[in-house]
């Protein structure tokens, strides 16, 4: 089955890195979207459905965070896994983004084939 | 923590960062470039607060943008350079951050070019080194100083 995945970073390079390293992982995407934000992320995601969301934490308007907490809050949108893709390692920050309701979180820099490991974990095997 | 641990994190960093997302290397320590022209910084606050900064020149940075996006250099405008020389800046720092001893969460800044000003050299400990990488020099600098 092809994956929609929505890639949510305020860095435009970022968007087209991430989108590169799922390319690279061999994994079937039928669509990407893109957005800068978490607010525009909602948005979008009210609008179109998507498999997965990989999102940074630090961005202007909505953060991270908030897209999650939002996400979680949501009956129709609290089923779509997140994977939280950010520079910050540190335990703590990665327990807060698990308990808020992320599935998955990858620290910068990483190697395609941690991703590819998250997205397995997250999804399930049969989907990638 | 002291400034050779300091320096030592920023070496890890650096090393991490490039090799894992820009595919390149450091080739070793060397003098900063001082004509290089492109700085960005991010600002760190938590218990530690302070700014990680790196300084490049235009080619390196242009060669580093081609290796991360998966493009030719030609192909690339200077808007995106700069995108990607922030992005250095702000992996470098969730890097050197999320390796200093556990000290609850950080917040980072938006990474911004700095447009040739003056580093930020407010903090109390401040590290600078420089690498030797492909077209250029990347010089990296932290400042941090410990919060109340």
């Amino acid at each position: 089955m092809a994956l929609n995945i929505l890639i949510v970073d305020d860095s435009p390079v970022m968007r087209v890195f991430l989108r590169k390293v799922v390319q690279l992982t061999g994994l079937a995407v039928g669509e990407y979207c893109e957005a800068g934000d978490g607010e525009a992320a909602l948005k979008l995601l009210h609008e179109q459905w998507v498999d997965l969301v990989l999102t940074d934490i630090n961005m202007p308007r909505m953060n991270g965070e908030e897209l999650v907490r939002q996400l979680e809050s949501d009956e129709m949108l609290r089923d779509i896994p997140v994977i939280v893709v950010s520079t910050d390692a540190s335990p703590e920050r990665i327990s807060r983004m698990m308990k808020l309701g992320a599935k998955g979180y990858i620290s910068k820099p990483f190697v395609p084939e941690t991703l590819r490991d998250e997205v397995e974990k997250v999804l399930g095997v049969q989907h990638v | 923590m002291s400034r050779n641990d300091l320096d030592r994190l920023l070496t890890l960093a650096v090393d991490d960062v490039l090799e894992t997302m820009f595919f390149s290397e450091s080739s070793g320590p060397c003098q900063p470039d001082p004509s290089a022209e492109l700085e960005a910084d991010v600002a760190f606050t938590g218990e530690t607060s302070g700014t990680v900064g790196v300084r490049i020149a235009k080619a390196a940075a242009a060669s580093l943008a081609a290796s991360f996006l998966g493009e030719s250099e030609d192909s690339l405008s200077d808007i995106q350079i700069g995108h990607v020389v922030c992005e250095l800046a702000n992996m470098l720092c969730g890097c050197i951050v999320s390796k200093m001893p556990a000290r609850g969460c950080f917040t980072l800044g938006s990474p911004g070019l700095r447009g040739g000003k003056a580093s930020n050299s407010n903090g109390i400990v401040q590290v600078q080194q420089s690498f030797a990488i492909e077209r250029g020099i990347l010089t990296v600098s932290m400042s941090s100083s410990e919060s109340a």
